[in-house]
């Protein structure tokens, strides 16, 4: 399968990925290969195989509603920070 | 034509937040936080290989949201990722549900007064909320607070059954008493427990296929679900009556200017990727827990409506207002039950004891007069020891205090005088004394029978038993003839 | 030959030959001399003290199964007082706020971890190189990989810098390095290791693993970090490492023989002492079926589409705001953009746009679902498998350590070296790798299957083969 730059443009603005120009034409043959790799699946004949997402069989657990205080005010990680508040550019929506 | 030529068509997906104590997949406490950031551990900020573990009361809430709306339980379903990048949400994906939620169909009634209704459920389904933008404390900068981040959502999503921005009000105040009577959602709309997306479109008739539909988010009022609602109808309206077509869109809604407004996020952007959480392995809820769930519900506010009309010959009205809450519906119950008159403690519950709660700032399950101390005075208006006037005065005093009627009556003399010979003889006294008035009375002008009661009242220190005071002066009168 | 240097340098410990302190020095010595692998990250000499001081309580209450051991672990998994930066620029500088299971477990043993070793940056890899701290070295041939994504484990395993290692696989990343490196690795059953804390690529394939040079090493490592953890949904209730009398010999073990595991471009040179392995198992009283596992020539193409399309997904909360390195912008928008496309690698981007590809609306149904559904067969082919044998053997690798820059921009050539051990993780099965031979110099790795929670028997398995042989007791000239 060919993928056209317009196609690989959106992926990458899907995945908030930025294409370097001088880039993008090695790019786009990488992910023909590998768009070209997983096509082989399309072919494979799977009968009514419903799709599996996990391999493990049980339930999932639940958790008791039994809160934990937090005590590490985590906006000390960011980049910035403020008034323990995480700052960024304004968002405007 | 105008707005009044179309008929509105609307959809409404409403976010409630679930009233657990800690987060939906985290155990960070979901109480609210002055403090920001402080309620938000590591995988509330999605920092590297946190994982999500499901909380168990918010799955039980979820459930009994269904069994109240007569939906099905899934036995199997299924938490999805919905990806989309925004800072507020911090693993790039929310943790929803998608192909395979936990409630499917129901439906809810709605009486709006003479309007009643039935709105058909799509479905409801677990998510977890993101965090929380402020844009005005520094210029040119946003700042995140992920305190929100994590809360239990039940997303409830209704078919387009509405049909007017009223409807649409009406439907989100049903919806908003039937989670606080579940005790799924503490209601609180100014902390935005409860939010509403609004679906509008335009058509002429019922029969005519939906027209495109434009979507206003996060409306946290009904007042502004009502405007919203009539705001984009008319912008819609004027739109279609220009023979332009409307294009399918995110609205928001300017609680100043009441206008609805595109929003400014990429309509291209919406690819979510949804995919099953490998996280998270299916969810599994067998007959028997939904079966202990089911007895463990109270019964629904509908129901319990109805039961005040059959069982205690309420008033279509008053059954309404005693079953607007499930407090207060209990407080009532429990009045009901100790005392020997229904409606008596309808018309005190209602009355008096709502009024002191609303002016006190609280609710009948709090109040400092418990249903039983209520009923107690009620039993003592209902013997005729106190009149309802005096019952008022004691039951003020009864909130103050918070000692029973009875120590009340007793300690304070209260007790009404229905002793018959005593009240002759005050009587007697008062006719003795005026003779112009008995001869007044007995040449016809009756209305001077409140006099003699007045005087005899005023005696007996407002103590007398009104209506027994009535008929003996009644009588007296009659006799000096 | 069976041999325990874990348990031989506890127990100089636990005599006062050494000392935790002392262990810790001469491996940190050790890594110090080793630089040119460039195995490690980072040493932690913060974290090790804290460790040190744990280990030496827990060995005076004579409550030690790791007995102040060092190890290292893969910098993929967080850890407190270290940075975790896998292998990435965008998370060079990051400090976890808090530790992940399985290390926590190794502390409680008695490990001390003595430095967080490099890999494949986010764990894509097969060959070590793509990491932000560059290529880490094979210690048989400085210019050949060591097979990744966790190289730095195998290669400080393999060059005897620590008795042991941890890494995790998600398609080989452990039982691959631990081949081309004469080493041993096990991948255990999904489930059987807590992933909490370990920095996700593909969550429904990933486990923490363990890389020696014995298996009886491997053991006493996983029966430390083994075990249910209610803080990771997908944790099995029955997790943890069965404790068994080890067999004298093999009789009555049936040993599966996959043709397919054979195909796809497994070179003689590997097949030869592969084939050679699963003979001397046949001496040691083990039988042979040929089985047939149709499904597994998808396996390659269906696992990239299920690993890129949960990377993607993973890899989604890196985005410079909350923590990690951020790139300047004028935007939200920008700052986002820029500070993934200046944090993350070149094969990572190319893994998050497959990913992204495969889940995009109008491809999901036909890449992603159909993966799954080949998946879902190749499970149950295992299982039918399983019921006719034991456990399979097969080559862990197509061919010996590659050399440094053999796969160029050819991505899709690299992922073929997958091709041996994408097959146990995609059906949540334990395989692990143990030395068998060599080619030109090179070791050649021989590939244990089982089926799920067999890891015991895998274990016991490759320590009768290891009582037999001397591949495991082999160190690179250099390194003696």
């Amino acid at each position: 399968m060919s993928l056209d730059n317009e196609q690989l443009a959106r992926l990458a603005s899907l995945a908030r990925l930025e294409i370097d120009p001088a880039e993008s034409e090695r790019l786009r043959t990488e992910m023909e290969k590998m768009v070209e790799l997983a096509g082989k699946v399309t072919a494979a004949a799977t009968d009514s195989s419903p799709p599996i997402a996990h391999v493990q069989q049980g339930d999932q657990p639940l958790r008791p509603d039994d809160p934990q205080p937090v005590t590490d005010n985590l906006s000390r990680l960011a980049a910035e920070a403020d008034a323990d508040m995480v700052v960024v550019p304004r968002v405007v929506e | 034509m105008a707005v009044q030529d179309w008929q509105m068509v609307i959809g409404i997906e409403t976010h409630v937040q679930l009233a657990t104590r800690a987060k939906m997949f985290s155990s960070a406490p979901a109480a609210w936080c002055e403090q920001p950031n402080l309620q938000a551990n590591e995988l509330d900020f999605g920092m590297p290989g946190t994982l999500p573990v499901a909380n168990q009361a918010a799955v039980d809430m979820a459930v009994r949201f269904g069994l109240a709306v007569d939906a099905r339980i899934a036995t199997v379903s299924e938490f999805a990722r919905k990806h989309y990048f925004y800072p507020d949400l911090p693993k790039g994906y929310q943790i929803s549900q998608f192909e395979h939620p936990i409630i499917n169909g129901g439906l809810i009634t709605v009486a709006d007064d003479d309007d009643q209704f039935a709105v058909r459920l799509v479905r409801a389904h677990l998510e977890e909320d993101a965090g929380k933008l402020t844009h005005d404390m520094r210029p040119g900068k946003s700042l995140a607070d992920y305190n929100r981040a994590g809360l239990p959502l039940l997303e409830i999503v209704s078919e387009p059954d509405l049909r007017s921005a009223r409807q649409a009000a009406a439907y989100g105040r049903t919806l908003h008493k039937l989670v606080r009577w579940l005790q799924i959602c503490d209601g609180n709309m100014q902390e935005g427990s409860l939010r509403f997306d609004v679906n509008v479109s335009l058509r002429h008739n019922e029969s005519d296929p939906l027209g495109t539909r434009c979507e206003i988010k996060n409306l946290n009022s009904f007042r502004f679900v009502e405007q919203a609602i009539e705001n984009e109808a008319a912008r819609q309206a004027q739109l279609l009556e220009a023979g332009e077509s409307i294009i399918q869109q995110t609205r928001l809604f300017d609680t100043t200017s009441g206008q609805t407004r595109a929003m400014r996020s990429k309509e291209d952007a919406q690819d979510y990727r949804y995919f099953p959480d490998p996280d998270l392995l299916p969810l599994r809820i067998d007959e028997q827990t939904i079966e202990k769930i089911r007895r463990g519900m109270p019964e629904l506010p509908d129901a319990c409506r109805q039961r005040y009309i059959d069982q205690y010959g309420l008033s279509p009205y008053d059954a309404g207002v005693l079953s607007a809450e499930r407090g207060l519906a209990t407080y009532f119950d429990e009045v009901a039950r100790q005392c020997p008159d229904a409606k008596l403690a309808a018309n005190w519950v209602a009355g008096d004891l709502l009024a002191l709660c609303n002016s006190a700032g609280t609710t009948p399950a709090k109040a400092p007069v418990t249903a039983a101390m209520l009923a107690g005075l009620l039993s003592r208006i209902a013997d005729q020891t106190v009149s309802g006037k005096m019952g008022k005065e004691i039951l003020a005093k009864m909130w103050q205090s918070q000692k029973p009627a009875d120590e009340i009556i007793e300690g304070e003399g209260l007790s009404q005088i229905s002793d018959a010979g005593q009240l002759q003889e005050v009587l007697a006294t008062i006719i003795e004394k005026n003779p112009k008035q008995v001869q007044q009375y007995q040449a016809g002008k009756h209305k001077l029978l409140g006099f003699f009661v007045g005087q005899a009242m005023k005696e007996t220190g407002g103590q007398a038993n009104p209506q027994q005071l009535n008929e003996l002066a009644k009588r007296m009168l009659d006799e000096q003839k | 030959m069976n041999s325990s240097p874990l348990a031989a340098l506890a127990g100089q410990i636990a005599a006062g030959e050494s000392s935790p302190e002392k262990a810790a020095a001469d491996a940190c010595a050790a890594i110090d001399r080793a630089a040119v692998l460039n195995a490690f990250i980072q040493i932690t000499e913060k974290r090790a003290a804290t460790d040190i001081e744990r280990a030496e309580q827990l060995i005076d209450s004579g409550n030690s199964p790791l007995g102040g051991v060092p190890v290292a672990v893969k910098d993929i998994i967080c850890t407190l007082e270290t940075r975790t930066t896998c292998a990435s620029k965008l998370l060079a500088e990051f400090t976890s706020p808090y530790e992940a299971t399985v290390t926590g477990l190794l502390a409680k043993a008695g490990a001390v971890v003595v430095g967080k070793t490099n890999l494949d940056e986010f764990a894509m890899g097969t060959t070590g190189e793509h990491s932000a701290f560059g290529a880490t070295r094979n210690p048989w041939d400085r210019q050949r990989v060591p097979g990744g994504s966790s190289s730095g484990s195998a290669a400080a395993v393999a060059a005897r810098l620590v008795v042991a290692a941890l890494g995790t696989d998600t398609g080989g990343s452990v039982r691959m390095p631990a081949a081309y490196c004469g080493i041993c690795g096990i991948k255990p059953t999904y489930g059987m290791v807590s992933r909490r804390g370990l920095v996700a690529y593909g969550s429904s394939l990933d486990q923490a693993g363990v890389f020696a040079s014995a298996a009886a090493d491997l053991r006493i490592v996983l029966a430390a970090i083994a075990g249910h953890d209610p803080g990771d949904s997908t944790s099995r209730p029955d997790a943890g490492l069965a404790e068994t009398v080890l067999p004298e010999n093999l009789n009555g073990i049936r040993i599966g023989v996959v043709e397919q595991l054979f195909g796809q471009g497994v070179s003689d040179e590997v097949a030869g002492p592969v084939r050679a392995a699963i003979g001397q198992m046949q001496q040691l009283g083990a039988s042979i079926v040929k089985l047939e596992i149709e499904s597994i020539r998808h396996a390659i193409p269906a696992y990239y589409i299920i690993a890129c399309a949960e990377a993607a997904s993973n890899l989604s909360r890196f985005d410079g705001i909350r923590y990690g390195s951020r790139a300047s912008g004028e935007d939200i928008e920008q700052v986002i953009m820029r500070s993934r496309s200046q944090g993350f690698g070149a094969e990572v981007k190319r893994r998050i746009m497959l990913g992204s590809f495969v889940l995009c609306h109008g491809y999901i149904d036909a890449y992603y679902r159909k993966a799954q559904q080949l998946r879902r067969k190749l499970i149950d082919e295992f299982a039918s498998a399983f019921a006719q044998c034991d456990l399979i053997a097969a080559p862990a690798a197509p061919t010996t350590a590659p050399r440094l820059g053999e796969f160029g921009d050819d991505p899709v050539r690299m992922y073929g070296q997958d091709v041996c051990t994408v097959p146990a993780n995609l059906a949540g099965l334990p395989a692990l790798s143990i030395p068998c031979g060599f080619a030109a110099g090179l070791p050649v790795g021989l590939q244990l299957i089982g089926a799920k929670m067999s890891d015991a028997l895998l274990l016991d398995c490759a320590q009768v083969y290891q009582g037999k042989t001397d591949f495991h007791l082999q160190v690179p000239p250099e390194y003696q």
